[in-house]
């Protein structure tokens, strides 16, 4: 019974995200494109470099690169910390 | 001068990179100076708190202002920094990065020696600080995209701590649930943002505010997020992860997620109000925040009442905390744009934004000092403790500040944002009033069914170690800043706390 009803509300969320998927605007034609046109236009002389993804990426969204670089050190440090054999704690026993 | 000046006007982004560059540091030099690897950690504690109260004072005493990310010097003029990942230095900003760093300092300090038989502690350190840039991006930034990014270095690192004990199995296993449900939460989110994205073309909030407009996919990608932030700030249809991380972590780290939960609940606002309110119906969105909080906090109560474990009955607690937070903030939603705004609406928000930083002060301290307790006596089962008062004189008075503030006794620091929050809510349904106050009623029951259990009672001399030192420092911080609160509430919440209300509520 449990089962059924995981599938069936998996089953539902996919129809409303599939649903949801269909009625969004054509690829690359949002109602506004200053951002994109901004991007375009001004990346050049703003970020003065000529590849325009270089600019995006390291000027526009620097500070999310910076960011998406931060998870992947944390989620490596977290791993490391626990795979780490550890040389012991005092108190390893006990349900503290 | 010059660059005291600069120092200033980057303060926003100084409160990030402080500790990022810290926890490289100490990741990096930790494994060849073991032994000076507290010291890096308390100057980044230093430092960065320095930073959040240069932030604060600069936005109380004068003004607020954006902090623009880019090689490129900014133009406003034209509002292409709009464009750019924008940080926003404002009323709202500083009484979350205020209320954060005072518990990242806190813990940070009881940390040193309740950590201090545990190896590999420069990972520990360097999770630590990663989780403090990730809050505070989350609170800062005004692009939600940026939000995601700082949603999962928060995510990712907090895991990482909950996990850090690895000989325990239940720890591992609490920071497993809430990987695996964080993870889920995230690509939840990143596809509400493609959603928004596809329609409008912007990222910053403030442009996304403006044309925001109620379209099938808007309330989806609404109803998404909303979810999403429903569960990271643990409040009840989705809490079921909250008693294992908070139960199981290791001891200073209960309270330090208490706070990463409140950091997404404060970024939750932030879109909510700042973002998405205005184009789809205040109403809807205050009824079902308010509806949440309603649940928590009734739900939150009555779980804590049957727990014995009493690491799980403060998570649970902590749990109806946030309904009472999500319950005014909500009354305070749902007025928004109304005439009963200016009645009671404004009163709402105000006390449901000072619960938020008077709950995770009172909460912090009533965790550390059963962290401290278990840290002792070895026992989390309230039935087998008793007559701990003789023992730890200290120790039950801090729990005794904490336990009458959590329960709204009135001179403490509790009394007066439940008291704003039975106002509003009384103003605005009387029978939820009369709900909040009843809820109240049986936390004061379970807090004191608590002390008489665990600190009064028959004395029993089994254990014979006292609380060290530095833990002891961290929680007489917390209880000075609770009695604090408790002298001057009127000052916090007009210096502190309506500037806050004011920035988040800015469009309306």
């Amino acid at each position: 019974m449990k089962k059924v009803i995981s599938v069936i509300v998996v089953v539902l969320f996919f129809l409303i995200l599939s649903y949801g998927l269909s009625q969004m605007r054509p690829f690359g034609e949002p109602e506004s494109t200053e951002m994109h046109d901004h991007f375009l236009e001004d990346s050049q002389p703003h970020g003065q470099i000529n590849d325009l993804v270089t600019a995006v990426l390291f000027d526009h969204i620097g500070l999310d690169t910076l960011g998406g670089a931060t998870i992947l050190f944390s989620a490596v440090s977290g791993t490391i910390t626990v795979f780490q054999k550890f040389k012991g704690s005092v108190r390893k026993e006990g349900d503290y | 001068m010059m660059v005291w000046d600069i120092l200033v006007t980057s303060s926003p982004a100084l409160v990030l990179a402080v500790p990022l560059l810290f926890a490289f540091l100490i990741a990096l030099l930790g494994r060849f100076f073991e032994r000076h690897v507290n010291i890096l950690f308390a100057s980044a504690l230093i430092i960065t708190s320095f930073f959040v109260g240069v932030m604060a004072v600069e936005v109380l005493t004068s003004e607020s202002w954006m902090y623009v990310f880019g090689a490129a010097a900014p133009e406003p003029e034209n509002g292409t920094s709009f464009f750019r990942i924008v940080f926003l230095a404002d009323g709202f900003s500083v009484l979350a990065t205020i209320t954060i760093a005072i518990i990242a300092v806190v813990t940070g300090i009881y940390s040193f020696d309740y950590m201090k038989d545990e190896t590999v502690l420069n990972k520990y350190y360097s999770l630590f600080l990663l989780t403090w840039v990730g809050i505070n991006g989350m609170v800062l930034t005004n692009d939600i995209f940026n939000m995601f990014v700082w949603f999962e270095v928060t995510t990712m690192a907090s895991c990482g701590l909950v996990a850090f004990q690895n000989y325990r199995e239940k720890s591992i296993e609490a920071a497993l649930k809430y990987l695996l449900l964080s993870v889920v939460g995230g690509l939840v989110f990143l596809f509400a943002i493609g959603l928004l994205y596809g329609q409008y073309g912007v990222l910053n909030l403030t442009l996304l505010s403006e044309q925001i407009s109620g379209t099938f996919n808007d309330r989806l990608a609404v109803g998404l997020i909303m979810v999403v932030f429903a569960m990271k700030s643990s409040s009840v249809p989705f809490h079921f992860w909250t008693p294992d991380v908070y139960g199981e972590s290791p001891g200073p780290i209960s309270p330090y997620m208490a706070v990463t939960t409140m950091g997404f609940l404060f970024a939750f606002f932030r879109l909510v109000v700042g973002g998405f309110v205005g184009g789809i119906s205040p109403q809807l969105i205050g009824m079902i925040v308010m509806l949440l909080g309603m649940i928590s906090m009734v739900v939150g109560v009555m779980m804590a009442f049957a727990q014995r474990d009493l690491r799980k009955l403060l998570a649970y607690l902590s749990i109806s905390q946030i309904g009472y937070i999500m319950l005014a903030v909500g009354i305070g939603i749902a007025t928004l744009d109304t005439a009963s705004y200016d009645d009671f609406g404004s009163l709402a928000m105000t006390s449901g934004l000072f619960h938020m930083i008077n709950d995770v002060i009172y909460k912090s301290l009533l965790f550390l000092t059963i962290v401290s307790l278990v840290h002792v006596t070895g026992i989390r089962n309230r039935e087998e403790l008793s007559g701990l008062v003789y023992k730890m004189p200290y120790l039950s008075l801090f729990f005794l500040i904490g336990a009458l503030s959590i329960s709204g006794v009135p001179p403490f620091a509790g009394f007066y944002s439940k008291f704003l929050i039975y106002k509003s809510t009384f103003l605005f349904h009387p029978l939820m009033g009369l709900f909040a106050i009843v809820t109240s009623i049986i936390i004061l029951v379970i807090m004191a069914k608590v002390f008489s259990q665990v600190f009064l009672g028959s004395k029993e001399d089994s254990f014979d170690q006292h609380v060290p030192k530095s833990m002891f420092i961290g929680m007489t911080i917390l209880a000075v800043l609770v009695i604090i609160f408790s002298m001057m509430p009127h000052v916090i919440v007009s210096e502190i706390i309506t500037p806050a209300v004011e920035s988040l509520t800015a469009l309306f």
